[in-house]
């Protein structure tokens, strides 16, 4: 089997091109979903009545059926709805400017929302419940309990699974190539079709994504060693 | 003064407390005695409700609640009034020996840093800690950790400090240094209410004593009263058992 490995890094540049719309999608996903998966944490954990079981239902939902199908409903689905208001109101349809990317950054949002809520949910089930009782023991507000001491625990807890999220968004935003966006896998696929060099892309893109999870393993194991400093008994 | 009444709570089908009374002057040191399960933790956790008794009022000061109906805002004020130490600690993981005295004057009380600072390192050389401020309560032994607690309960000067079993968790070589800082404070005459097991150290600090059994308060005296002339049959079974540990030390 003959390897075109000239072929092979000529495509790494080009490839590489696109890294920034990868790491858009993935670092924007993985935001803006933990903000919405956070804020569905704390009001799962404090039980607040009505919304608990409501999102509830949403995480089941949002895991229970493929990324491919969510985002799919958002392209498609999205922009007829907003038609729909944009004639209701009376104004142009302002769906025609929206970029293919905007609708994979929500759809992978989303989707991570779920995801995370359930990592911090337990995150937060994990921590003994004693120090939330000297908290309340000293007046503290529920607010300044989980901002002070249960939240800081919380994320050295979460670290890990939040990790293992983003490096399965990275590896998930090649999905947006199917709504036509640049994403890296998108320009390889691009390339192989021209050439039909389909194995040699294949194999540079594999350790091109590859490489930029053992980065950000690392990056992260360093993270997750100076958050947990408090937790050495020597 | 804190004075609770008629004080009930149920677990599921258990009755743990069963019409409990308890007064607290100022600056009078009371410890509570009693076999397991006779609701003394379960008393001191409604009186800053970490429980919600089912029945129950209460005065602290001029003040007073309803056990049962209090509300966020009544909780919050009156667990701004107390504090507890607890048979665990329960120190703040995340947070250095000085943080966890100066998060509550910061936080709660809304004092500045500087103040707070030195208002906690002088409890906390106190009670003999000063030199680990910055160590985190994992890297503490038992005895220190608990020593911090009783720091950090003291630094917000409370109008009363709830003690739950301070030294029952704590390895025996470790005991003896927690009770004498207890004692220091009691000395002090901070209003202080004790969930001990340690008789004799009960006997010495209080002005006094209670015994609780089966939900209830059997007797209450002096600690000379309960000690050396109970008058009920439990009170007597009760310390009956607990001389004959002491005879089994010696």
């Amino acid at each position: 089997m003959r390897l075109d490995t000239q072929f092979m890094l000529d495509s790494i540049p080009i490839i590489l091109k696109a890294l920034p719309v990868t790491a858009f999608i993935s670092v924007f996903s993985m935001l803006l979903g933990g903000l919405l998966g956070l804020l569905i944490a704390l009001i799962r954990y404090y039980k607040i009545p009505v919304l608990d079981r409501l999102f509830r239902v949403y995480v089941s939902l949002i895991r229970g059926f493929p990324l491919m199908v969510q985002l799919y409903l958002a392209y498609f689905g999205l922009p007829f709805y907003i038609n729909m208001y944009c004639q209701s109101v009376g104004i142009d349809n302002l769906a025609k400017n929206i970029p293919p990317l905007a609708f994979a950054v929500f759809a992978f949002s989303v989707n991570t929302s779920a995801y995370v809520s359930e990592v911090f949910r337990s995150a937060l089930d994990s921590l003994d419940k004693g120090q939330r009782e000297a908290c309340s023991s000293i007046g503290m507000t529920s607010f300044q309990t989980m901002a002070h001491i249960l939240l800081p625990q919380a994320m050295v807890a979460a670290i890990p699974n939040l990790v293992n999220l983003f490096l399965g968004n990275i590896k998930a935003s090649t999905l947006a190539y199917m709504i036509s966006v640049h994403e890296m896998m998108g320009v390889a696929v691009v390339l192989a079709n021209r050439a039909y060099n389909y194995l040699e892309i294949y194999i540079v893109t594999a350790v091109i994504y590859w490489l930029l999870c053992v980065l950000l393993e690392r990056v992260f194991a360093r993270m997750e060693f100076r958050f947990s400093r408090y937790k050495v008994r020597v | 003064m804190i004075r609770v009444t008629n004080v009930h709570k149920k677990f599921k089908d258990l009755e743990v407390l069963r019409g409990v009374d308890l007064e607290v002057k100022d600056g009078e040191v009371i410890s509570i005695l009693g076999p397991s399960g006779s609701g003394k933790t379960t008393l001191l956790r409604c009186i800053n409700f970490l429980e919600k008794a089912d029945e129950g009022e209460m005065e602290i000061g001029d003040r007073k609640y309803s056990l049962k109906y209090a509300t966020k805002k009544q909780k919050l004020e009156v667990q701004r009034k107390t504090a507890m130490v607890f048979q665990l600690n329960n120190l703040f993981a995340n947070k250095t020996v000085l943080e966890n005295v100066t998060i509550g004057l910061t936080v709660v009380q809304k004092m500045n840093k500087a103040d707070a600072r030195r208002v906690a390192v002088r409890y906390l050389e106190k009670v003999g800690l000063g030199d680990r401020l910055s160590s985190y309560p994992a890297q503490l032994s038992g005895g220190q950790q608990q020593r911090v607690g009783i720091a950090r309960a003291l630094a917000l000067n409370p109008s009363v400090i709830l003690f739950d079993e301070p030294t029952s968790a704590l390895d025996p070589e470790l005991v003896g240094e927690v009770l004498s800082v207890i004692r220091q404070v009691a000395e002090e005459h901070i209003t202080m209410v004790i969930v001990t097991h340690e008789m004799a150290f009960a006997r010495d600090i209080s002005d006094k004593v209670v015994f609780m059994d089966g939900g209830v308060v059997v007797e209450s005296g002096t600690p000379e009263d309960i000690f050396l002339n109970p008058q009920k049959e439990r009170t007597v079974q009760f310390l009956q058992r607990f001389r004959q540990v002491g005879e089994a030390v010696k």
